[in-house]
């Protein structure tokens, strides 16, 4: 019952927690010469 | 141009601004999307890239040229010059977790390009580590 608490926030937090997929989110270029 | 880049494979999303000369690229959440092909096809269409940057979540593997490559996806990696966030990047390799990084993978190389059928060899520039 003592750690009941921290197991809840340990969970909540993994639960929670945005998860990082590996790919590109975006590509930025400088360009010459568009019109 | 914006026309021509939507239809190159995976990309979502195509955003030009004609006053500053920047072009953003979305690519699509499931991937198929590779950066090297904007080189080549903006080249084909008489526009030149100055700088290519992405931002892009990955792992950092070890690369027998460079040292360490940050490898996208199986088929997207680029060797990295880490610069000044070495230790954070070899802390990355030793856990094998996901990494999230901003960074500069073309930079056109000053005065004229000679026509080249090879593509040129990129390298992921670290500018931040998030």
């Amino acid at each position: 019952m003592r750690y009941k608490r921290t197991w809840l926030l340990l969970f909540a937090t993994l639960l929670l927690a945005p998860q990082l997929h590996a790919g590109i989110e975006q590509v930025n270029l400088k360009v010459q010469g568009m019109t | 141009m914006q026309q021509t880049l939507r239809r190159l494979d995976g990309v979502a999303n195509v955003k030009v601004d004609l006053l500053d000369g920047k072009v953003t690229i979305t690519p699509k959440p499931e991937g198929g999307f590779d950066p090297a092909s904007v080189l080549k096809l903006t080249y084909d269409s008489g526009v030149s890239v100055v700088e290519m940057s992405l931002t892009a979540s990955g792992h950092i593997v070890k690369d027998p040229v460079s040292g360490l490559a940050f490898e996208i996806t199986p088929k997207v990696n680029y060797p990295i010059v880490a610069g000044v966030f070495a230790d954070k990047i070899q802390a990355a390799a030793a856990s094998g977790a996901t990494v999230r990084m901003r960074g500069i993978i073309y930079t056109k190389p000053p005065g004229k390009i000679k026509k080249s059928k090879e593509a040129p060899r990129l390298k992921f520039e670290v500018q931040e580590v998030m």
